[in-house]
């Protein structure tokens, strides 16, 4: 072997080596950013409580009087479970956004842009305005899960609507699915207007709520029934890892390669319905996060969905913590809706990804 | 049982019938060529018998129905190279070459030597950081291959000889890396395992395979060694036009196309 030889080889080692290594100091680098945000989240705000004041105070480290009760109450009631709902939503959303461009083969879906938060929203809103009517005898029991459940439901019905029209004989086309995506969106969303126009003035708050998105609406009845879905969304993620990798080279590679294709696409479907559906039944419609935290990702470890799920959810969670900071303190005291800012922020990013890739388009 | 075995095998696609019951076999130890003209069938066949497209009619690897395989238990025993294969995202060709060490039977220590001595063989060496948009349609095509070598590592196992099927493995490869594709299938086959490829190119069906499946409308035309397949009367009613294969002493067949031949052969095309 010659030098030159030699030293090439040393350095595709070395560059393969540095590519092995890189995703798990960016998921090390991603946790200590969720640290980071949720501080500066807890921090953030129209009173001036301080997280490390409360940390001390938590930790026993602070006098007894350094802290106002009324901080301490601000920082541990209102901001805490915000803080920790956003890092579950923002979860729930940019790993539905992986999942689902992995599953359609293409950077651009999103369960934002292909009509599924809609049709959860349209699911949340049924439950609204006609569960009272419904579910009676039973509003006690399943009244907590009757929100998330109907948006998952709503969720789950446009995936698979998207699904079927967009893929024939196994190939699914981005043009018809982002038009079958509007076209369900618009649907949804007429259907959701005419609720809206049924409500009455309680539910109108109520409905109001969805269609900005907002993580206002924190309580820890709410986070448990986040956590209890994304827990049981995210044990099934190491599986779909590997089954999404091989269906990157296409549905018949995969299968040659021993995934069960059917199965792998039915779980992923059913998993992005689950955390949309959830995450719109307690934070309304915020877009953007499942497709722009994905596509930072690829970039920066490359699109091995092992590594990239969990990146995701890490940088998702941070992302709409700070979107939510920003939210709560750019007009305070009064507080934009955290879609308005992920969409402020997002939408250029999309529009500059799809120049970008413009080709893509013409598939 | 060392076979891929197809008995009155029928596939349609909607209305359409494409294959109307053929019968195949190719045996573990040889190199078996599909060929024929476009349209014959050849790529469904091979689809039908590594289980891709649904058929009826009985098909079985190593003696066992291909029904009763589960999913990865045919990936550990039979790889298939696709004609194309579109990757949707960017990854490097270490980590495509990586999907195959995953899916297959061999448990080795370190899978980065695996991929490395897999891109070494398909002459990829050093090309496993490069991702795999930024190399060229044949380059692309041998890293789909060194990626399936890896799913099939050990040509032979303890549930008999592993497979490597191949739909036209050549057609986006420059000579020399068709000639170091065939040479690497009939060293595989030399080595206990069995090769299955459609192949267009009838100089290299005569020159590496040992058993030749001439495929014509969805039928068995012929089947059998090079010298009794590849016949002027033969090939000329299969491909619809004349053909008149030469004999090299020691080197077998081999077709030249001729320019004269040209005319009388869209004449029978148009037909």
């Amino acid at each position: 072997m010659t030098g030159i030889a030699a030293a090439a080889d040393a350095d595709a080692g070395m560059r393969k080596g540095l590519r092995l290594a890189l995703p798990q100091i960016v998921i090390v680098l991603l946790v200590v950013a969720v640290v980071l945000a949720a501080g500066v989240s807890l921090t953030a705000g129209a009173s001036n409580a301080s997280a490390l004041a409360v940390a001390a105070h938590w930790l026993g480290l602070a006098a007894p009087d350094a802290i106002s009760a009324r901080d301490l109450l601000i920082v541990e009631s209102i901001r805490l479970p915000r803080v920790v709902m956003g890092l579950l939503v923002g979860a729930a959303l940019a790993v539905s956004g992986a999942v689902m461009q992995g599953i359609f083969r293409n950077p651009l879906a999103d369960p934002g842009l292909a009509g599924v938060s809609a049709g959860a929203g349209l699911g949340a809103a049924a439950m609204i305005v006609l569960g009272g009517s419904l579910a009676l005898p039973m509003a006690g029991v399943v009244g907590y899960a009757a929100l998330p459940a109907a948006a998952f439901l709503g969720g789950l019905t446009t995936t698979v609507i998207l699904y079927v029209l967009s893929t024939r004989l196994g190939r699914t086309s981005i043009a018809t699915m982002l038009l079958a995506g509007i076209a369900l969106g618009a649907l949804s969303g007429a259907a959701t207007g005419l609720l809206v126009y049924m409500a009455d003035d309680k539910q109108l708050r109520d409905l109001t709520f969805w269609s900005m998105g907002s993580l206002g609406g924190a309580t820890w009845p709410r986070i448990v029934t986040l956590s209890v879905v994304l827990a049981a969304s995210f044990a099934v993620l190491p599986f779909l890892a590997r089954g999404l990798n091989a269906l990157a080279l296409g549905e018949a590679a995969a299968w040659h390669m021993g995934i069960s294709v059917e199965r792998l696409k039915r779980s992923a479907i059913v998993i992005v319905a689950a955390m949309t559906g959830v995450s719109v039944a307690v934070s309304g419609g915020i877009g953007f996060v499942g497709i722009v935290v994905p596509h930072v990702l690829r970039l920066a470890i490359g699109p091995d969905h092992r590594f990239l799920l969990p990146a995701s959810a890490l940088l998702g969670g941070a992302l709409l913590v700070l979107a939510d900071a920003v939210a709560r303190t750019v007009a305070a005291p009064a507080e934009l809706p955290i879609g308005i800012v992920t969409a402020l922020a997002g939408a250029p990013f999309f529009l500059w990804l799809l120049l970008r890739r413009r080709s893509i388009l013409d598939m | 049982m060392s076979t891929i075995s197809a008995k009155d095998v029928i596939v349609r696609y909607g209305h359409e019938t494409i294959l109307h019951g053929v019968d195949f076999l190719a045996r573990a130890g040889e190199v078996t060529v599909v060929a024929g003209p476009n349209g014959s069938g050849k790529s469904t066949l091979v689809k039908a018998v590594s289980g891709e497209v649904a058929s009826s009619g009985a098909i079985a690897i190593n003696g066992r129905a291909l029904g009763a395989y589960e999913g990865w238990q045919l990936a550990a025993q039979r790889g298939v190279l696709a004609q194309e294969t579109t990757v949707a995202f960017p990854f490097t060709a270490a980590e495509i070459v990586g999907l195959g060490v995953t899916a297959g039977a061999t448990r080795v220590a370190r899978p980065a030597e695996l991929i490395e001595m897999a891109l070494d063989r398909v002459g990829l060496a050093g090309f496993g950081a490069r991702r795999i948009q930024t190399l060229s349609g044949g380059e692309r095509q041998r890293v789909q291959l060194a990626r399936v070598l890896c799913q099939i590592w050990e040509p032979l196992s303890a549930e008999g000889p592993r497979w490597l099927i191949m739909d036209e493995p050549v057609a986006s490869l420059d000579i020399r890396h068709q000639i170091g594709l065939m040479e690497l299938a009939r060293d595989y086959a030399r080595a206990g395992g069995g090769v299955v490829a459609v192949m267009h190119d009838l100089n290299l069906s005569a020159m590496y395979g040992d058993h030749v499946v001439l495929m014509k409308s969805g039928r068995v035309a012929a089947a059998g060694a090079p010298e009794e397949v590849l016949r002027p009367d033969i090939l000329s009613a299969v491909f619809a036009c004349p053909l008149h294969p030469n004999r090299v002493p020691d080197r077998g067949v081999f077709v030249l196309p001729q320019s004269a031949l040209a005319q009388p052969a869209l004449a029978l095309a148009a037909e």
